[in-house]
């Protein structure tokens, strides 16, 4: 979204919208495009509302923004739609007195305020309770259905992807591991990485409370600054092998709608 | 001390927060914790979960004296402790720790990790440096740290690192009863499981007692074997977890159940 | 509204001690108005006994404190023993001036340091910021002394401007439109001084919430919506730099008096600044407290207002329940 701070910069490769590379773009026309086409939805809730400005004056600024007609009326159908009922207080309400569920309803209100046809979500529901959780995801669901939107929702959960996604694509330091369906990533992992993720969730286990079936990958992701010779998982893969040191994989399908870069399945 | 008697136990336990308002004369009360009952045997973990403004944070706060309770009884260790000060506290401070959620500010930003580790023992006095060197070695290695890494300061640790720091503070005066505030929150999944075998490991070793703070029902479920819910300050339900999914009365644990991720998809089976 | 009763309440003790201090400070201090005067064998030791008791000044510390308070009441805040005028209306005078100058140059620093801030804040590093900090950095370091001095070696140098004073010495037989050319003339200089004087202090304070501002969540969730820099600048970034801005600007208000001293004194503006000073030296006990007191008001009234700017602006603080 052409958002990234001075400090950081995209040296390779392109990034497509609808066909059009938007690397290259100037950033006054990147910026009518955000909100507009592409929207954003940030993790922290009570930072990505202004404080001292009242909430239906933020959604405002979106619309009016973008050349769209702003109205109260508008904005307090938009706030009902995110599944804020009591729209009309909320709309004169500033963000210390909202909860951090209906935070981040705004956020969800102003990020689609004016139609964008792919929401980014990065870690919406990571700083909520699991009940406004669920609530979110619900929401997210509903809207991405009635409006037809392609969502890409950024988690460090699997649990959360199960019931939102349709498709799931792995990270790991900075490389697309593994992509391919839910059920199939998360049902049958192929990247060790994915399987050993898997492996870390809580289930409701031994009766003891030990939880043993917790099986945490040792050790810790590489930091920004290392430059691994080989695979960046192979220092705390339990399938390492030799070669996995020596270069990079390269991405590979071993079926259909599935890719990953393991030498495990070639490359 | 008797198999049969818990370690810890509340009784009746309250809490009214009082609020002014600055502007005026009004006053706010909030009743945080409403006569709670709870009680935790020895060397086992009990899972408090509630939602925010449940008061869970009250709670510990109190079980860990850090807030004396504005009514109601706590008992530890078969006496009552709920009023104490001066240096009968300072006893029980060795005996219960308490480990925040917000790593970052619970850190002495200006201390190093040996200084931070074993601050504790300085203030109960009577330890030598070297002592106090030789003991921030030894709980750097329990706790998965490198002891190299005892003059840095927490801004150069990772959020998973700098919470087993804060395990290990807890741990330098070799305590009974650890309460640990949404300890996990904000962990990436595999620091999570990390940092929770690593409790189950010390709680091995070290015979401890765990009361574990979160709203995350299933986090709860997979490392406790009682757990309780608190809702609005007052306790709801309270069992195994496998009571509570599968045999539960009270429509908030029903919420909470439903709630988690997940439950309806592939991973169904696996979670249980 | 209770929060409001108390902050006038804590103004009034203020007032109420910076007057007992200074009566005291003044009393403390060696010499009185008439120590000269003792020195000049024409005037007798009965006249001045007589002069002092005519203006209180053999009663004890308290009883003088008492008397004063007592025609502060009533309006009357005392004599000149310099120019055996009331003091109220030397001070009016005066502070006239003063605020004239202060006042001026206060609005032009905020006019200038507010989008000069704002515009080295938005392209922090740039070439306008570099500029700005460097010349920022170079003011403060130069004393307000040596600032005043060299415009006035300027105005001498240069002929373009008068050096110092309000009017020409011929002002008097001037007409409307002359005069008043010729006092704007003499403003030039005293107001550039006091603008080179704050504005550092402005234009850091600036730049610095607006940096910090912009670096925030709340901005990049706005850029995030597609919320245009304009808006973003005003309504968002400048929203947030307001806070610490408005106690400045607090500040500012409270020093109108108090800031200008050193110039007006250096460059012969008639205002309280030469006053004081001749006051103090002499000892002209009520021209001195009367002063001080009314610098005192505007100290208080600053930070006063600024405490209502920022409640009124700040829905957190309206609202805050601990």
């Amino acid at each position: 979204m052409g958002l990234l701070p001075p400090v950081a910069g995209v040296t390779d490769g392109a990034i497509l919208f609808k066909g059009q590379d938007l690397l290259p773009l100037p950033e006054q026309e990147m910026a009518h495009i955000r909100g507009s086409q592409i929207s954003l939805v940030f993790q922290d809730t009570s930072g990505a509302l202004h404080p001292v400005r009242r909430v239906g004056a933020q959604l405002m600024d979106v619309m009016v923004s973008h050349n769209n007609e702003g109205s109260r009326d508008l904005a307090i159908r938009a706030f009902r739609e995110v599944g804020l009922a009591d729209s009309e207080r909320i709309y004169s309400a500033y963000p210390h007195q909202l909860s951090g569920g209906q935070k981040q309803r705004v956020s969800i209100a102003q990020a689609l305020a004016c139609g964008p046809e792919l929401l980014v979500a990065d870690e919406p529901t990571s700083s909520l309770d699991t009940t406004v959780q669920s609530e979110i995801l619900a929401l997210l669901k509903g809207l991405q259905k009635k409006r037809n939107l392609s969502l890409v929702f950024i988690t460090h959960d699997p649990a959360v992807l199960a019931d939102v996604a349709d498709r799931i694509a792995v990270f790991y330091a900075g490389e697309l591991v593994e992509i391919g369906t839910t059920n199939d990533v998360l049902g049958t992992p192929f990247h060790p990485f994915t399987r050993a993720l898997l492996a870390c969730m809580p289930r409701m286990g031994s009766q003891d409370g030990s939880a043993r079936h917790l099986n945490p990958i040792p050790g810790s992701a590489p930091g920004a600054m290392e430059t691994p010779l080989g695979c960046p998982f192979a220092p705390r893969c339990a399938e390492r092998m030799d070669v996995c040191n020596s270069r990079p994989p390269a991405p590979v399908q071993p079926s259909a709608g599935r890719s990953v870069r393991c030498f495990k399945y070639g490359g | 001390m008797d198999e049969s008697t818990p370690l810890v136990r509340t009784r009746r336990l309250t809490h009214i927060y009082v609020q002014k308002q600055p502007l005026s004369n009004r006053q706010f009360t909030v009743k945080a914790l409403d006569a709670v009952e709870l009680s935790i045997r020895e060397g086992t973990q009990l899972g408090l979960v509630g939602e925010s403004g449940s008061g869970k944070s009250t709670l510990g706060l109190c079980l860990a004296l850090l807030q004396r309770p504005t009514a109601g009884e706590i008992w530890f260790d078969g006496k009552e402790v709920s009023r104490s000060h001066g240096a009968e506290l300072r006893q029980l401070r060795s005996q219960i720790q308490f480990v925040f959620q917000e790593t970052f500010s619970a850190l002495n930003p200006r201390l190093c990790a040996e200084e931070i580790v074993t601050e504790p023992m300085l203030i109960q006095g009577k330890s030598s440096p070297a002592a106090r060197r030789d003991r921030a070695v030894t709980l750097m290695h329990e706790v998965g740290l490198a002891a190299d890494s005892l003059r840095r300061r927490p801004h150069e640790f990772s959020g998973g690192q700098r919470q087993r720091l804060a395990i290990a503070r807890a741990l330098v005066m070799r305590p009974q009863f650890v309460v640990l505030d949404e300890a996990f929150t904000g962990l990436d999944l595999s620091v999570q499981a990390q940092i929770v075998v690593l409790l189950n490991s010390l709680q091995a070793a070290h015979k401890l007692t765990y009361l574990f703070i979160t709203h995350d029902l299933n986090l709860a479920a997979a490392i406790c074997n009682r757990i309780a819910i608190l809702h609005r300050g007052c306790i709801v339900e309270q069992g195994s977890p496998a009571d509570l999914f599968n045999r539960s009365q009270h429509p908030q644990t029903r919420a909470l159940v439903d709630a988690i991720p997940g439950r309806n998809t592939i991973l169904h089976t696996s979670l249980g | 509204m209770f929060y409001f009763a108390r902050r006038l309440l804590h103004s009034i003790l203020v007032l109420v001690g910076v007057s007992v201090l200074s009566f005291l400070f003044l009393d403390l201090a060696p010499g009185e108005f008439f120590s000269d005067m003792r020195l000049n064998p024409q005037i007798s030791p009965e006249t001045i006994a007589e002069l002092r008791s005519q203006y209180g000044l053999d009663k004890p510390l308290f009883i003088r404190y008492g008397v004063w308070v007592r025609s502060v009441a009533k309006g009357e805040w005392g004599y000149s023993f310099a120019y055996n005028l009331p003091v109220a209306q030397l001070i009016w005078a005066r502070a006239g001036n003063t605020l004239e100058l202060t006042v001026s140059a206060a609005i032009l620093a905020w006019l200038i340091a507010i989008p000069a801030g704002m515009r080295a804040a938005e392209k922090h590093g740039g070439t306008v910021d570099r500029f700005a900090a460097a010349a920022s950095t170079t003011l403060l370091a130069i004393p307000d002394l040596v600032i005043t001095l060299g415009l006035l070696v300027f105005a001498v140098r240069t002929r373009w401007l008068p050096v110092g004073g309000m009017a020409s010495l011929d002002a008097a037989s001037f007409e409307c439109m002359e005069r008043l050319k010729d006092t704007a003339t003499h403003f030039v200089l005293p107001v550039v001084a006091l603008v080179l004087a704050t504005i550092p202090v402005f234009f850091r304070h600036v730049r610095a919430a607006m940096v910090e501002a912009l670096a925030s969540t709340s901005v990049l969730a706005a850029r995030a919506h597609g919320i245009s820099r304009n808006r973003i600048l005003f309504h968002y970034a400048l929203r947030t730099a307001a806070n610490p801005l408005i106690s400045l600007f607090g500040l500012s208000i409270a020093t109108l008096l108090s800031d200008s001293l050193l110039v007006e004194i250096v460059m012969g503006w008639p205002g309280l600044g030469p006053m004081l000073l001749e006051a103090i030296l002499s000892r002209d006990l009520y021209v001195v407290i009367g002063a001080v007191m009314l610098s005192t008001v505007f100290l208080v009234a600053g930070n006063l207002i600024a405490d209502v700017l920022l409640y009124w602006s700040d829905p957190r603080i309206r609202h805050a329940t601990t």
